[in-house]
């Protein structure tokens, strides 16, 4: 058993990448696509305070989100604050060890209110994008995702499916799912079948 | 003769289209564009089904959702859809529709002979009859007389979505009113949504100007029937072909507009649910969108202006119109004069007295006011028109006050509690006055078998006898009268009923309408197939299951998968020998090793300055003096002191700490925690972080689990010395991080392994390799309900209720021992948590036949009545080869070698109470000297 395997892609995104290349038509104005393990980290601090967000910026070389459920990025690191003492940071899994370092060190400056937990082994990851994402989301997340009240750059935890999920909207129409592991068979399997109906729907 | 009743020309139905369609086995023929209403009406269908108590013969009265009549039955291959209206079904070619509540059919019902009883069927006879020998000695009877058409008995074919949507406004109705709020919203910009149940379209060969506004969304066959906190309201729309039958949209709206519109009152008189009796509305719409005129020669009732149009058009139309029945003295001048310039006789001042027909209307008996003997006027359609009642069941449901107008005879809206308004009819200032109740004269006077035929709710077969009795019988309240005599239920929900029925309330008490009131709208507005609701949540997709990280290893264990806690685990692994496969796997675990996936048990992590603090308030057992690397069973409580979890709580550091709950709490304990940091203790620094499925957790236990777990690259000693019972470690397994706990939920020597998720299939094989050599059995989870039960260790939830506090499963020593307060600790200290006659957890073993207790078995009281205690986990031991069981009982540890009687389903037998433990009770196992 070798550690460098934890960053493999997850059996049931592998599953779901053949799955939806073959059955997503070109033209279809949705596109599926399941994502290699993401590098996930997840800050939490025990109280509210400009410590936590002077923490994260000096750990991620960027300015946090200013706004709660709101993300910022670089150079395709995300900070995604998702609850009041929450945030997960998203990136390509070869930068979770450095974003780790630095994370533990203003997590120790903190003297023990603030906790940086490895996160990639919680989460499968889906990018849902294309004309008909947020139509095909709207089936089973109850959240208004319009760019009026979720403008790109929008991160939060909901329900999608009855399922556990972080959303994040990258732009106008590209969504980025983080799924519970445990679940991701379930919501890969709703999808799959929300998809036949929508094609058929929308004659293909 | 087909389409004998169409017109030669007219409506918006596109005659080039003929649609065939089967009624009843019959083979008729339509236009498209036609509804299943109008096309029976055109081929001159008069009876279409039979009422839902009396089997009364029923026919089309209105010409959409308020339609009281035409309810069928819908059958398409394996569909076979109940109580579809037809005004409201589309005709489409090869339609099979069939009637409801008859038999062999609507003319001739075996059971029509009910209506001659109805003199004994008045409102509630259900409260008061069928007493002896018992309603169910009736029961069967009568459930096959009542109910509207069949359920279908076989798998729905068909796919259902649902969908969430946002809008800043949402017009429901899109007649006049609805699509010009709707134009005027979207053209400043505004987000749109209008739904309409049916077309969008005002009359034959117009339309609406429709917007192009691309921020306007127009849904058709889209009927809005509930409306929920937050101006969310609920939105059913009808298949428009595809794959999917039936979309329950759930739309959420910064702002509702409520354009829908008027319903027509029906007149209330003797005989007035005859087939051929239709609301004057319905007529005049048969006549302008389908081009069908109802009936031949017409007669029309009304107490207002309005239905003097209907007469005239279907005079135009060619119908012959033998009278206008008005309840007033004197109609509006123009009115009549319309009427006198179309040639048409009109009875002020009158009433109808009684119809006659066989099956449909042939007749009619008009008198006037005062007059008890009146003339025979000779039609086959009577159109009724008792004036208009704005359509408020959303506004209603929305939390919105009803006013009554006088003038209106109706309700309109009030003060509105969401940010909804009505517009249009449903505003009430457009709708015609009217002139008086729907009823002719004091209906207080009027004789009881007047009463007895004149009807109120046609579809639950309500008449005016109905009120007056419950009346007469103190139901004066119109919430109380809706019950006792089902007015307004059924799939009509009041729609032309309700008004009628709360004014003759009123008449019968002395009231006026507005005093009685209205009964609150309850969804939905119309009948909503169950699928819709269901969505997509059907089959695999019912409910989610999580998976194990071993998931795809367990197949090829040979795993028996059964769905736990919302987990898929594996119940057992395949039997091998003689023994079963549960025996086999304790067996092992007793005598050798055991392996099992573990991973569903809830993780948490609990850090901070504050952590011991905050978990010293949480546990019911000292969690603070807890040294590092070691761990405690503990209890979780509720403020009434009742276990609502257990599990164990390790410390790694001085300020952080690893909690383990049970499965099915998971998700709960975590927002339990927090919901207690952030209100009751913000004031800690405490951060929770859930770790459930982070971790996958692989438990090996066993006399042989230290030997097996040597053989790995584990950096840990393993020796009882250095990792004894109840003592957490953490190091590295071949370079991955781990943490271990050593435990014993089955009893004996165990590790329970913690290591990132996607690494736990992978220590499997490992493990299985380096257990071969012992060999180590897998193991499920009925293996390890049977070890735990022999060590007598309770499941919260199984072996506990809502009443159970620790003392009561002999851990009250647990809390006894700490001095700072915790939740529920206030409450163990009431006298009834301490009582000596609280039920406490034993041991029962059974006595003479020596066959299983059953589990949820009850253990009677000696005096007969009640119970002393029950079985709550129960099994043959197979370390002990004999049935054991463990529940909870009156006293009962002061109780042993007591024999109490058990009774299960109609089986006794008898049981020796005693101490929960049945194997290894000093926990010498346990704690080995490795």
């Amino acid at each position: 058993m070798q550690a460098e395997a934890i960053i493999a892609p997850a059996p049931v995104a592998a599953a779901a990448a053949a799955a939806a290349a073959a059955t997503v038509p070109q033209d279809s104005g949705l596109e599926l696509l399941p994502l290699p393990t993401r590098g996930l980290l997840s800050f939490q601090v025990s109280r509210q305070s400009a410590g936590a967000l002077s923490a994260l910026r000096s750990a991620l070389g960027f300015e946090p989100p200013s706004r709660p459920n709101s993300a910022t990025s670089l150079h395709d690191v995300h900070c995604l604050w998702i609850s009041p003492r929450h945030w997960l940071i998203d990136s390509e899994p070869a930068a979770e060890e450095r974003l780790f370092a630095g994370l533990a060190a203003q997590a120790r400056a903190m003297e023990g209110t603030a906790r940086v937990t490895r996160s990639s082994d919680c989460f499968d990851s889906v990018l849902l994008s294309g004309a008909q994402a947020a139509s095909l989301l709207a089936r089973g997340c109850a959240l208004d995702l319009r760019d009026v009240a979720a403008p790109p750059n929008t991160a939060l935890r909901t329900r999608f499916a009855d399922v556990p999920i972080i959303l994040y909207k990258l732009r106008a129409a590209t969504f980025r799912l983080h799924v519970d592991v445990s679940l991701s068979h379930h919501l890969w399997l709703w999808l799959a079948d929300a998809r036949e109906s929508f094609d058929s729907e929308h004659g293909r | 003769m087909q389409n004998s009743h169409r017109l030669e020309s007219g409506g918006c139905i596109d005659r080039t289209k003929l649609l065939s369609f089967r009624f009843d086995g019959r083979r008729l023929s339509g236009f498209q564009g036609d509804t299943l209403a109008s096309a029976l009406l055109a081929n001159g269908i008069k009876v279409v089904g039979r009422s839902f108590k009396l089997h009364r013969p029923r026919g089309i009265t209105g010409l959409g959702e308020e339609d009281t009549g035409g309810l069928v039955q819908l059958i398409d291959d394996a569909r076979s859809t109940p109580n579809v209206r037809a005004t409201q079904t589309e005709l489409v070619e090869g339609l099979v529709a069939r009637s409801v509540n008859c038999w062999p059919g609507p003319r001739w019902d075996l059971a029509g002979g009910l209506s001659l009883l109805s003199r004994f069927l008045p409102a509630g006879f259900y409260y008061k009859t069928f007493k002896w020998p018992s309603w169910h000695f009736y029961e069967p009877l009568i459930r096959r007389l009542a109910g509207l058409g069949r359920a279908p008995d076989g798998p729905d074919p068909d796919r259902y979505e649902r969908e969430y949507l946002h809008c800043e406004v949402l017009v429901v109705g899109g007649g006049t009113a609805g699509m010009t709020a709707a134009a005027a919203a979207a053209a400043r910009g505004a987000d749109v949504i209008l739904v309409e149940q049916n077309r969008v379209s005002p009359a034959c060969g117009g339309a609406y100007p429709r917007s192009s506004s691309p921020s306007l969304r127009i849904f058709e066959f889209a009927c809005a029937f509930g409306y929920y906190e937050d101006n969310l309201v609920a939105v059913s729309r009808r298949a428009r072909g595809g794959r999917i039958a039936e979309r329950l949209c759930l739309i959420r709206a910064h702002e509702v507009v409520l354009a829908t519109g008027a319903i027509e009152r029906p007149m209330i008189f003797p005989g007035n649910d005859r087939p051929g009796v239709m609301l004057a509305s319905a007529a005049r719409g048969y006549l302008e969108r389908y081009g069908v005129v109802p009936g031949r020669r017409a007669a029309l009732v009304t107490n207002n202006d309005d239905a003097y149009d209907t007469a005239v058009h279907l005079q135009r139309a060619g119908v012959s119109v033998a009278a206008i029945i008005d309840s007033r003295d004197t109609p509006a001048s123009d009115a009549a004069r319309s009427a006198a310039a179309a040639g048409i006789a009109v009875h002020t001042g009158s009433s109808i007295l009684g119809t006659s027909g066989w099956h449909a209307l042939r007749s009619i008996t008009v008198a006037r006011r005062g007059e008890s003997r009146g003339r025979r006027i000779d039609c086959d359609l009577l159109c009724t028109s008792g004036g208009w009642a704005p359509t408020l069941h959303l506004y209603s449901q929305s939390g919105g006050k009803l006013a009554f107008d006088e003038a209106l005879g109706a309700f309109v809206p009030g003060e509105a509690t969401q940010r909804v308004r009505a517009v249009g009819r449903a505003q009430g200032a457009t709708l015609p006055r009217t002139g008086g109740n729907t009823w002719s004269g004091d209906v207080g006077a009027w004789t009881e078998r007047a009463r007895r035929h004149a009807f109120v709710d046609l579809m639950s077969d309500v008449a005016v006898t109905d009120i007056a009795v419950a009346a007469q019988e103190g139901y004066v309240s119109v919430e109380h009268l809706k019950r006792y005599t089902t007015l307004g239920m059924s799939p009509d929900q009041g729609k032309t009923s309700n008004l009628n029925g709360l004014a003759l309330l009123a008449a019968f008490t002395g009231r006026s309408p507005g005093a009685v009131g209205n009964t609150k709208f309850r969804p939905p507005y119309v009948p909503v197939t169950l699928g819709a609701f269901a969505g997509r949540a059907r089959g695999i997709l019912f409910s989610k299951v999580r998976r194990l990280p071993t998931h795809a290893v367990q197949d090829e264990s040979g795993a028996r998968m059964m769905e736990l806690s919302g987990w898929l685990r594996p119940a057992h692994y395949a039997a091998k020998g003689s023994l079963s496969s549960t025996e086999a796997e304790v067996l092992a675990v007793r005598h050798r090793v055991g392996l099992m996936d573990y991973s569903p048990i809830g993780k948490i992590e609990i850090s901070g300055t504050d952590a011991a603090r905050f978990l010293e308030r949480i546990y019911a057992a000292p969690v603070a003096s807890l040294p590092v690397g070691r761990a405690r069973y503990g209890l979780m409580l509720n403020e009434n002191g009742v276990i609502v979890d257990d599990g164990i709580v390790a410390r790694l550091a001085e300020r952080r700490f690893f909690l383990t709950v049970t499965s099915g709490h998971a998700e709960l304990m975590v927002d339990w925690l927090e919901e207690w940091q952030q209100c009751a203790w913000p004031d800690l620094d405490v951060v929770i972080t859930p770790l459930t499925t982070h971790l996958a957790a692989l438990l090996v236990s066993g006399p042989l689990a230290r030997t097996v777990l040597s053989a790995l690259k584990l950096d840990l000693p393993l020796d009882a010395g250095r990792f004894p019972h109840m003592a957490v470690r953490e190091g590295a397994l071949d370079g991955v991080p781990v943490r271990v706990l050593r435990t014993g939920f089955s009893g004996e020597v165990s590790f329970e392994i913690y290591l990132p998720w996607r690494h736990g299939a992978t220590l499997w094989r490992e493990i299985r390799g380096a257990g071969a050599a012992y060999e180590l059995e897998l193991f499920g989870t009925d293996a390890m309900l049977m070890l735990r039960l022999e060590k007598g260790f309770i499941h919260v939830g199984l072996d506990t209720d809502s009443t159970t506090v620790p003392d009561d499963i002999d851990m009250g020593r647990l809390h006894q021992r700490k001095s700072e307060s915790f939740i529920g600790m206030q409450a163990l200290a009431r006298p009834h948590s301490k009582a000596a006659e609280r039920l406490q957890l034993v041991g029962f073993e059974p006595v003479g036949s020596g066959d299983t207790l059953a589990e949820g078995a009850q253990v009677p009281c000696s005096h007969g009545a009640g119970r002393q205690g029950s079985i709550t986990s129960s099994g043959v031991s197979p370390t002990l080869n004999r049935p054991i069981a463990i529940g909870m009982l009156t006293s009962g540890r002061s109780r042993y070698g007591e024999i109490v009687p058990v009774h299960h389903d109609g089986r006794r037998s008898r049981a020796r109470v005693r101490a929960p433990c049945f194997v290894d009770p000093n926990n010498e196992r346990l704690r080995d000297a490795g």
